[in-house]
């Protein structure tokens, strides 16, 4: 199983960090969770033979994220090689300084490859050609991921247009996103999200982790998700079955010790947040401490600045739906009141 | 009988060596069996005596018991005693699941047992409360384990299936030792790279012996060390299977220093530690990082020892030799960036030929060289050398690593 490839109509993307958590952690046990940050053969030999067995070699372009790898198994440029034998060009993303001479880049010699301030290098082109057509494109991984994950929700039809107007928190809502079908269906790509979202719990709640928050589920589909966050970030999980702007929460509370434990609410969707809401009250009230929230998707009501990136009431998420791109998905929010006329 | 622990001495790999092997084989010379005793004194003088063990002998005891159990067919009686001297030893060996691994435990939440010792259950229960460190157990790794044997098959190349090896042990050995090196500033800083060499390590030793490699890390104040053992074919035969290439023929550097006769030692002992040599030659001048490089780095990187054994023979690297190991080591870098870029710019023709055989040459004359210092030391004073002899035979690689915590 390959979660993180994205398929672009330059190039084939490869998130090699997330695939060696899946390596690790489900395929061995070795529960490191996304703590790990050493790139085996395994999962080399894993994305060779998925490679060699797909359909996409008339695409020759094939970009490795090594992003979160900090080491490299002894020896195992030679698979690497073995890729690139296979007919492709390999370009490199988010090297870090450790593992160059792993790679052994020194050998390649191509003027378009610069070091950055870190004195890694933010891409790296393994090949030595004059021209490529990915010499100015710019390639980020979070936009390969975003663009891809619009392009599902959308291809796929997971924005589902009411058929009249549907009421929730007392405001409308033009469609509602099937979250639940999209992770049912999606996989393995979930995977990669949830990646994603541990990825940016970690890089947000870095010092807090150390004290093991305990991630709060409350409904069906957070608590798959927060069944994996719990694997790839080594947390106790807590669920609230279950919290919702329509159903009521229907399970004791009585048996879970809240006193002075720090604990992240963790949604699929990420709309008002008024469940967020509710589950932070819960919390609170018990005695227990809120970090914040997350979700796979949020929609950003509100401008960035005028819900500031420390605040406490922003959620975070692998994808947001926000005025740019919010037409496109047909997601619309409205309330019953006339605009007025000024 | 043969007691392993002798009042008011430490067990150490040395003592197992030198005076244990011994013992072992002069009983089974006159009574054609053997049956170990646990302590010296049994249940007698239960105040006076007092036993010892040092962690990293187990793999050793294990080893041998391994050898010995496949050589009568049967497992080997151990018999125990628990009294007032034996508790806390016994304590020890029991959490730190010797007697798990030597038995014939087939529950699945215990390590499996090997089948190669036998001894009396009762003897265990009622245990110290003190228990040791998790982590300090001893671990058993063998091909047959985890349907490696099949996972391997796949792979063409010797190579790759090593390569397939030592990433599956990577997570298998995280999980057993990780917690230990964090102990140790010396290798806390560097968990993945000691992971890694572990892993190398019982490769090297389950594809070699193709059954069992036992290990042991164990860490104090001082030092962090580890033990691995295999009963394997040995360095000599693995070497007879090399073909010759560009770089390397075959037992080369042994010929070499097979005529320069400075040791007065019995010429089959001596072709031991010549064989040692070679094997690390060999890794030396390959293509991929190896034995060589890993001796390397626990030297001079981490100012370690290496001690290495095979057969009768045994070499212990450490930083006394500085001068020749960095002189090899920078030989042995600028040879790898040959290997390297021949491999990214896919080079086929010879423009590196010369270049290569002349580093080949120089790394050759500088083990060469190491060897006479090494050898001279050992004729000066063989108390203090780096080398030292041992009359009988034990079967396989032996491979300690020290660490000092810095």
């Amino acid at each position: 199983m390959i979660i993180s490839h994205i398929v672009t109509p330059l190039y084939n993307y490869f998130n090699l960090h997330a695939e060696e958590v899946i390596s690790s952690n489900y395929l061995n046990d070795d529960n490191q969770g996304i703590y790990i940050s050493s790139l085996q053969f395994e999962t080399i030999n894993r994305l060779f033979n998925y490679i060699k067995e797909s359909d996409f070699k008339s695409q020759n372009n094939i970009v490795l994220d090594f992003n979160h790898i900090e080491h490299l198994q002894p020896n195992i440029l030679k698979k690497v090689i073995e890729i690139r034998e296979l007919n492709f060009k390999l370009t490199f993303l988010n090297i870090s300084l450790n593992i160059i001479e792993s790679l052994s880049l020194e050998n390649i010699v191509n003027s378009k490859n610069l070091k950055n301030v870190n004195d890694g290098f933010d891409i790296f082109h393994f090949f030595t050609d004059s021209t490529s057509d990915l010499y100015d494109v710019e390639i980020k991984n979070y936009k390969i991921f975003e663009d891809e994950f619009k392009k599902v929700l959308k291809d796929k039809n997971y924005v589902v247009e009411y058929d009249k107007p549907h009421s929730s928190s007392f405001v409308y809502l033009r469609s509602f996103i099937d979250l639940k079908k999209f992770i049912s269906n999606e996989r393995p790509f979930i995977y990669y999200a949830l990646y994603r979202l541990a990825i940016k719990i970690k890089s947000k709640w870095e010092i807090q982790l150390k004290d093991k928050p305990i991630l709060v589920g409350q409904s069906l589909t957070s608590t798959f998700i927060v069944s994996v966050l719990s694997k790839l970030l080594k947390l106790d999980i807590l669920v609230f079955d279950k919290i919702g702007p329509i159903t009521k929460l229907y399970n004791k509370l009585e048996k879970h010790n809240f006193e002075n434990r720090k604990y992240i609410v963790v949604s699929d969707l990420v709309c008002l947040g008024t469940e967020v809401k509710i589950t932070k009250s819960l919390i609170e009230f018990s005695g227990g401490k809120y970090l914040g929230s997350v979700s796979l998707v949020k929609v950003e009501t509100l401008t960035r600045e005028d819900l500031k990136k420390e605040s406490i009431h922003r959620t975070i998420s692998v994808f947001s739906i926000t005025d740019k791109n919010n037409q496109d998905l047909k997601y619309f929010i409205y309330t019953n009141l006339k605009p007025l006329d000024e | 009988m043969v007691s392993i622990l002798k009042n008011n001495e430490n067990f150490t790999p040395y003592v197992f060596y030198t005076t244990f092997l011994k013992e072992v084989a002069e009983d089974i010379n006159k009574e054609g069996y053997v049956i170990f005793k646990f302590v010296e004194n049994g249940d007698d003088k239960v105040f006076d005596s007092s036993y010892r063990i040092e962690p990293i002998s187990i793999p050793l005891i294990l080893s041998l018991s391994e050898q010995l159990s496949k050589y009568f067919k049967e497992p080997i009686d151990i018999l125990l005693y628990k009294n007032n001297a034996t508790k806390q030893v016994l304590n020890f060996l029991y959490k730190s699941d010797f007697f798990w691994v030597a038995g014939n435990n087939k529950m699945p939440l215990y390590p499996l047992g090997r089948n190669i010792l036998k001894f009396d259950e009762s003897f265990f229960g009622d245990f110290l409360k003190k228990d040791p460190r998790p982590e300090h157990r001893v671990r058993c790794y063998s091909i047959n384990d985890d349907n490696l044997k099949s996972k391997l098959e796949v792979f063409g190349s010797e190579d790759e299936k090593r390569d397939f090896l030592i990433s599956e042990y990577v997570y298998t050995v995280r999980q057993h030792f990780q917690e230990l090196l964090f102990d140790n500033s010396n290798t806390s800083k560097k968990t993945d790279y000691y992971v890694e060499l572990l892993s190398e390590l019982i490769t090297n030793g389950v594809l070699h012996s193709k059954s069992n490699t036992f290990a042991l890390m164990f860490v104090n104040n001082f030092s962090t060390k580890f033990s691995i053992s295999d009963n394997g074919i040995g360095f000599e035969e693995s070497l007879k299977s090399k073909s010759s290439n560009l770089l390397y023929t075959p037992f080369e550097l042994k010929r070499k220093i097979d005529e320069l006769s400075i040791l007065k030692v019995n010429p089959k002992i001596i072709n031991n530690l010549h064989v040692i040599f070679e094997i690390l030659y060999y890794s030396a001048l390959k293509d991929r990082r190896g034995l060589f490089d890993l001796m390397i780095s626990v030297v001079l990187e981490s100012k370690g020892y290496f001690r290495l054994h095979s057969d009768n023979a045994q070499i212990i690297v450490s930083n006394r030799m500085n001068k020749q190991l960095l002189e090899l080591s920078n030989l042995r870098d600028d040879l790898y960036k040959i290997h390297e870029d021949i491999l990214i710019n896919s080079i086929k023709d010879n423009r590196y030929d010369n270049q290569m055989i002349k580093l080949k040459n120089q790394i050759m004359d500088c083990f060469i060289g190491l060897y006479n210092i090494v050898c001279n030391k050992y004729n000066n004073d063989y108390r203090y050398s780096s080398i030292r002899f041992y009359n009988v035979k034990f079967k396989g690689v032996h491979i300690e690593v020290e660490i000092p915590n810095a």
